[in-house]
């Protein structure tokens, strides 16, 4: 039978807190980083079984470009930017203040531009968290993989450490900069003990 | 400022490092010292000799807090990190670092911030 967590109110404000300021925060960092305005259109928190957690990762369609990275400092998680190939490259030419149009294959220097994306997006969101439930997380260094390997990183992660029953918090927030047609998904993943460590 | 100075990039990213060469070369300075990873940063530090270090903490092998552990007493370190939680603002202060930029930045902050250290 699954162990179906169901917060506290006050846990419930706490998360609701983290997700309002992360995404606001994100949003600041994403716009600074494009150097164009950007929002976040989507900005949400869902508890849901570890085993389902990977269902939460939406993917756009066609090719999509995934950067990952670990959560350190004890809390099991994960930490995944997604967006489709074509963002991906108006995001590269943002990024380097270029025309955009400039880029037509992601060479090594892009992925390095979009893995510092994650960094600097993930390191905003867990700021918040911070600020909100003195919780500070770390998170290791970013990589890229393809879209097929999302939910065996999300499982390998999130199952490590985690009893069956166990249930997973997922934090979303997509960021769309109208101007230039850009979405990407930035999504932060923990097993359900975050809450438990947040409530104490 | 001191433009020729000589001042080591460590970052595992080479977009970010490349970022703030750019930076840099704009205010006039030419030498540059990059690295992409902790262990390399301590190395190229003992051989180079820089006058100062832009130090990641997010950097494989060994972080940006070991390095700053192991050469901030003797070298001008300036923290250039996407970690921007207080406490690890403190703790690279503690160990010695003269500055702390939390990405992103903009341009102006990064000259100014090195301004303070090359007088």
């Amino acid at each position: 039978m699954l162990n179906l967590y169901k917060p506290m109110k006050f846990e419930k404000d706490l998360l609701q807190r983290v997700v309002d300021k992360g995404s606001k925060k994100v949003a600041e960092a994403f716009s600074k980083l494009a150097g164009s305005v950007a929002t976040a259109e989507v900005s949400k928190v869902e508890i849901v079984p570890v085993a389902e957690a990977a269902k939460r990762i939406k993917r756009p369609g066609g090719q999509a470009i995934v950067t990952y990275g670990q959560l350190l400092s004890g809390i099991s998680g994960v930490s995944l930017l997604v967006m489709s190939r074509e963002s991906a490259l108006v995001l590269v030419d943002l990024l380097n203040q270029q025309a955009v149009g400039t880029t037509g294959i992601l060479k090594d220097i892009d992925r390095s531009a979009i893995k510092e994306t994650l960094n600097i997006l993930s390191n905003s969101y867990m700021t918040a968290l911070a600020e909100e439930s003195g919780i500070d997380l770390g998170m290791g260094v970013p990589g890229m993989i393809t879209a097929e390997r999302t939910d065996d990183i999300i499982s390998t992660v999130l199952t490590k450490s985690a009893k069956d029953d166990d249930n997973a918090i997922v934090f979303e927030t997509m960021l769309v900069i109208t101007e230039h047609k850009v979405s990407a998904s930035l999504f932060l993943l923990f097993n359900e003990r975050l809450a438990e460590v947040m409530k104490k | 400022m001191n433009t020729k100075a000589k001042i080591l990039i460590a970052d595992d990213s080479a977009f970010m490092r490349k970022v703030l060469m750019d930076i840099l070369k704009e205010e006039g300075f030419s030498t540059f010292v990059e690295c992409a990873t902790g262990k390399e940063c301590v190395a190229k530090f003992e051989a180079e000799k820089p006058d100062l270090c832009l130090l990641d903490i997010i950097m494989p092998e060994m972080d940006g807090l070991e390095v700053l552990k192991s050469i901030g007493a003797k070298a001008k370190v300036i923290m250039v990190s996407a970690v921007g939680q207080d406490s690890m603002i403190a703790e690279a202060k503690q160990n010695g670092a003269k500055g702390y930029i939390v990405k992103p930045f903009e341009k102006a902050q990064v000259v100014a911030e090195v301004g303070k250290v090359l007088v």
